[in-house]
């Protein structure tokens, strides 16, 4: 038998009075209040306050009554031995135990990584091939509209290479995979401020600027731009990145649900960012993989690719970005990258 | 006296996480009972500690119910379809309009599942009044362009103070809150957020003249720095307004014949609340159970209790029979408010 000692409160008044508490090894605890009264408590006419920590321990029982003891040792042995309370003592042995600790924090951090790396790129897929395509329309035509009214001017390209590129244009295009009410046209801009480029918009429509005609040699480089460009479109990349960012925010808020950490914010934007731009190197990997297939069916050669795309990297003097370390920072996968998978997947010729 | 150490809040925060986690959300009700209660049983008073007795499953139902609102809200205004974000903002706009009732409805529970010496706390504040402070005043407050809104949020911690109830005594403010105490407060964030404003302006232009040294894909490194301290300093000087409303209001609280003094150094609040977020930061949010109890320890160290050796005996319990519902307790989580003084 073990003897407890403790206060008492007889939830009547807030007057502590000290008392003792017997612990029988039959099971039942015997109260004595200060008069010297007995009391037998068996186990449905008391229930003990789970543990925590090093803090006193409480025995309710009665009209809310209560004794409290720091004896709590004794307590946790008693209570261990005629098996009661057993999740709550599980938990709060784990509490406890440092190894149990370190399991809950490589759980934790295990489940953050893999919602931002897998489940919310999974869930975007999900979420994108529910939407119809009046999504992609919807976003690529406003899109060009902000474009035209930021960016873009009227183009300087001669009506002879506007037709010639045109056709070269269908005569790629019909040879592309292509979504229902998503047509693919062509636009020619002048854009001094972007330079050499070729976009795609999730709506079909893509726009090279002239300095990006400027740059072409061969009719060949113009097509294996334009396949990574249609990549784009067709495997609705612009669409995934809006839901996915929806799909981010949405986790972030939900994660961050704790009152007392309003620093998250600054961090998770950062974090965000960061993601944002990780998700559009995978994009832009995939665009080009989708080039390669139109490349290896038109038998082009990869020279034709690499030499643009080497030439549009100097044309921008991204040198700077392409330093090592710097790649995550970038939406680009590094150039020199791209180049040897191009060549790797198509062979050098 | 507040006994809690950062190392153990540690080892119940985590395992809270993994389980919260791991359970997909369900344990998060068995979290919070077991946070409150290590904070609660760590706070002594007079030589007895606080408890929190709370039932989990009546929490869990609670946010089940919350969710059941707020996860088609979000979910719903992120879509393009316009009638659906109308829904959305319905469903918005209704939780807006039952928020002063769902107020009374979490302090009640708050307060009657927090027990000292065997006597529960109470709230016995009227959903009539609920509505004129937090609905009207603070319409009034925001009409006013602000100029009232001292006014407004002292009538709210008025209502939430006078309301509160240990047994049977009830929480009253001698004097009564003042008016002016409260411009005064929100005179100081003002004040502090125009220097820091000033200095950062004045910060920034002295940057962006160093950054033109610099080749151009670092400028927004130079435009980050002000950006990043602004957000750091914001959250700190709103950690003191909280912090100097908590003083004024500890300053002037009574409970029958005990009485409250606080006393807590503004500059000391700003320094705990900039370093709790360095400390944050640094360790991806890791140090958060660290940083919470640093803030806390400090603010409640600063409260002393005035009573005479016997009084402390005599208060008496309310036990009419009170159970109010959780729905209230559960809502607050998932949109993040957190009461009570």
């Amino acid at each position: 038998m073990t003897l407890l000692h403790g206060q008492h409160f007889n939830g009547q008044d807030s007057q502590s009075r000290p008392a003792q508490m017997e612990l029988t090894d039959q099971g039942i605890m015997r109260f004595k209040d200060a008069t010297g009264t007995l009391r037998s408590l068996y186990p449905h006419d008391r229930s003990v306050s789970p543990p925590m920590g090093n803090t006193p321990m409480r025995i309710r029982f009665g009209e809310g009554e209560q004794f409290v003891t720091e004896q709590i040792e004794d307590l946790q042995h008693y209570l261990a031995k005629h098996e009661e309370g057993r999740l709550e003592r599980g938990v709060h042995h784990m509490e406890q135990r440092w190894r149990w600790v370190t399991v809950s924090l490589l759980v934790v951090v295990a489940f953050i990584w893999g919602i931002f790396q897998y489940g919310i790129p999974w869930t975007a897929q999900l979420v994108t091939a529910m939407l119809p395509t009046s999504a992609d329309q919807h976003l690529g035509k406003q899109s060009l509209k902000l474009l035209d009214y930021l960016a873009f001017k009227k183009t300087h390209l001669s009506d002879k290479d506007q037709t010639h590129y045109q056709k070269l244009f269908q005569q790629t295009v019909a040879t592309l995979p292509k979504r229902e009410h998503l047509p693919y046209t062509l636009h020619f801009r002048s854009a001094p401020k972007i330079g050499a480029n070729a976009l795609a918009l999730p709506s079909g429509d893509m726009i090279v600027t002239d300095a990006f005609i400027k740059l072409l040699k061969t009719d060949q480089e113009f097509q294996s731009v334009l396949a990574h460009e249609i990549g784009h479109i067709y495997q609705r990349h612009s669409v995934k990145l809006v839901v996915r960012s929806a799909l981010l925010s949405l986790t972030a808020s939900m994660l961050i649900g704790d009152p007392s950490s309003s620093f998250n914010d600054i961090a998770m934007s950062a974090g965000l960012m960061v993601q944002q731009l990780s998700y559009g190197r995978s994009f832009e990997s995939q665009a080009d993989q989708f080039a390669i297939t139109f490349m290896k069916a038109q038998q082009i050669p990869a020279s034709a690719f690499v030499n643009i795309l080497s030439r549009l990297e100097q044309s921008h003097r991204v040198k700077k970005k392409e330093q090592q370390g710097l790649e995550y920072f970038s939406s680009h996968p590094l150039t020199s990258k791209r180049i040897a998978h191009i060549e790797q997947a198509l062979g050098t010729h | 006296m507040f006994t809690a150490r950062a190392r153990d809040y540690f080892k119940i925060w985590i395992v809270n996480w993994a389980l919260t986690i791991l359970t997909l959300g369900i344990y998060s009700a068995w979290a919070k009972v077991r946070r409150n209660r290590f904070f609660y049983n760590h706070t002594i008073i007079d030589g007895h500690n606080l408890e929190y007795t709370a039932d989990p499953i009546r929490i869990l139902k609670g946010r089940i119910i919350a969710a059941a609102f707020v996860i088609p809200m979000v979910v719903l205004e992120q879509m393009q379809d316009l009638q659906l974000k109308l829904i959305s903002n319905a469903i918005y706009f209704m939780i807006l309009m039952l928020l002063p009732a769902v107020i009374v409805m979490a302090m009640r529970f708050s307060l009657r599942n927090t027990e000292y010496r065997g006597i529960r706390f109470n709230f016995e504040g009227k959903m009539g009044k609920s509505y004129l402070v937090y609905m009207l005043w603070t319409i009034i407050g925001s009409v006013s362009m602000g100029l009232l809104f001292p006014i407004a949020y002292k009538k709210q911690t008025e209502y939430l103070l006078v309301n509160s109830h240990f047994g049977q005594s009830p929480f009253q403010a001698k004097p009564p809150l003042l008016d002016r105490h409260f411009y005064g407060v929100f005179l100081l964030f003002f004040l502090e957020m125009a220097v820091l404003s000033g200095g950062l302006l004045a910060l920034n232009s002295l940057l962006s003249d160093i950054s033109t040294e610099f080749p151009i894909e670092y400028t927004f490194i130079f435009s980050a720095i002000p950006f990043v301290l602004f957000v750091a300093f914001f959250i700190a000087v709103t950690s003191v307004f909280r912090a100097a409303v908590f003083e004024l209001v500890w300053s002037q609280t009574h409970l029958s014949t005990l009485s409250f003094s606080c006393d807590l150094s503004k500059s000391r609040i700003f320094w705990i609340a900039l370093s709790n977020l360095f400390l944050r930061v640094i360790s991806l949010g890791f140090l958060s159970p660290l940083a919470t109890i640093r803030m806390k320890k400090y603010m409640l160290s600063s409260i002393q209790v005035e009573t005479t050796a016997t009084a402390k005996n005599h208060f008496l319990a309310d036990n009419r029979d009170n159970q109010s519902g959780s729905t209230a307790e559960g809502l607050d989580d998932l949109v993040g408010f957190d009461f009570g003084i």
